[in-house]
């Protein structure tokens, strides 16, 4: 299954293609299925990366090693 | 830089209200035009935003029912308004492009157009009323041109609610609680937008649904807020805004000394006032450049959806 990170470079991918005058716009069911998954990811990713973050609850242990 | 010392053809309610909150912020920012840096976050997130709701509903009302079509049209709609204006669309972590594209398609989860009790009303030619600008004349006189000054906004739907007209805003904000619910029980906008419909072929308009959606790290919300205007609200409001325009227009008589700075709370709120830089030098017209350059505030163009930050 994609990641967040992924559908996010999905997102911008289509952006630039939304930009580029020398390219035809995305069809707009593939850009609104890309906005769809990376939002639906997105409390996941937010989620994961604060469990990513270490919690020191015992100072002392770390002096003590 | 070469100063224009002239006064607005128009007012909207961004202009009162920086009016109302220090003489001097409406000074540099309408009549002198001054603009810092790049334009703000918040009203390129909400006129993308804005842009994307106009789309979704026009091609739905216009008859194309097929969801990711609607949708994706308003996402590649919201991309184009977005890049006019700026060109990194992750610069803000929470008021992203991203996040703007993903406030459309949650707006139209919250409330969506296949069974939502608000619906737009029919112009003459069949279109559904939405998204559409009102211009329209006041009692006070341009001090140049002697033309009647204009009262200017912009709407983002005339609907249908249980029966009777009421006008749709579309809002985005940091946080939605009952203290947003409760905002808008006097705010000058709503009662400034009832007005200009009784004056557009609305004469029973008195109701206005504003649909809020937050933008949060990591996810949305919404909320709404029914709000009713009587003929007093809308006569106060009217009284108000001319004594305003009053105030503005004897300050711009006696010359730009005479548009006093607050030196306040105005200096302070929303993360702190652009202008601030300038009112505390000397000679501020000498500090101008290169940080401020010359705008026109448009009141006409979409920058309806805003947030308690926009009002800077």
């Amino acid at each position: 299954m994609p990641s967040y990170e992924e559908h996010m470079q999905k997102v911008i991918d289509l952006r630039a293609q939304v930009l580029d005058t020398e390219r035809p716009d995305p069809e707009p069911a593939e850009v609104y299925e890309a906005v769809q998954a990376l939002h639906a990811t997105r409390g996941v990713a937010a989620k994961k990366k604060a469990a990513a973050v270490p919690v020191i609850t015992d100072l002392k242990a770390l002096f003590d090693k | 830089m070469d100063l224009t010392y002239d006064f607005p053809k128009a007012i909207d309610n961004t202009m009162r209200t920086a009016w109302d909150a220090c003489q001097r912020k409406f000074l540099l920012g309408h009549i002198y035009n001054l603009r810092k840096g790049e334009p703000s976050m918040h009203l390129v997130f909400g006129g993308a935003y804005a842009k994307g709701l106009e789309v979704a509903r026009k091609e739905f009302y216009g008859g194309n029912t097929d969801k990711a079509n609607y949708l994706g049209k308003a996402c590649i709609a919201a991309i184009k308004e977005w890049d006019l204006q700026l060109d990194d669309p992750l610069l803000d972590e929470t008021k992203s492009l991203p996040n703007c594209l993903g406030a459309i398609l949650y707006c139209f989860e919250t409330w969506p157009m296949v069974d939502d009790w608000l619906t737009p009303l029919k112009n003459a030619d069949g279109s559904p009323t939405i998204e559409f600008t009102f211009a329209l004349p006041i009692s006070a006189i341009h001090p140049k041109s002697s033309d009647p000054i204009l009262y200017t906004g912009r709407f983002d739907m005339f609907a249908d609610f249980q029966g009777a007209q009421a006008l749709e805003d579309d809002k985005t904000a940091s946080q939605l609680g009952n203290s947003w619910v409760n905002g808008w029980d006097l705010d000058s906008q709503i009662t400034g937008y009832v007005w200009a419909g009784q004056q557009s072929g609305y004469p029973n308009l008195k109701t206005a649904i504003i649909r809020g959606v937050s933008i949060l790290k990591t996810s949305f919300g919404h909320a709404q807020a029914i709000q009713y205007r009587t003929k007093w609200h809308i006569s106060n409001w009217y009284n108000v805004l001319h004594s305003n325009l009053d105030g503005m227009l004897k300050a711009f008589s006696k010359g730009p000394e005479a548009f006093t700075p607050s030196y306040g709370q105005a200096c302070k709120a929303y993360g702190g006032c652009p202008y601030r830089e300038l009112c505390d030098k000397e000679n501020w017209e000498k500090w101008i450049e290169p940080n401020f350059h010359h705008y026109v505030w448009d009141p006409l163009a979409i920058s309806g959806v805003k947030d308690e930050q926009d009002k800077n």
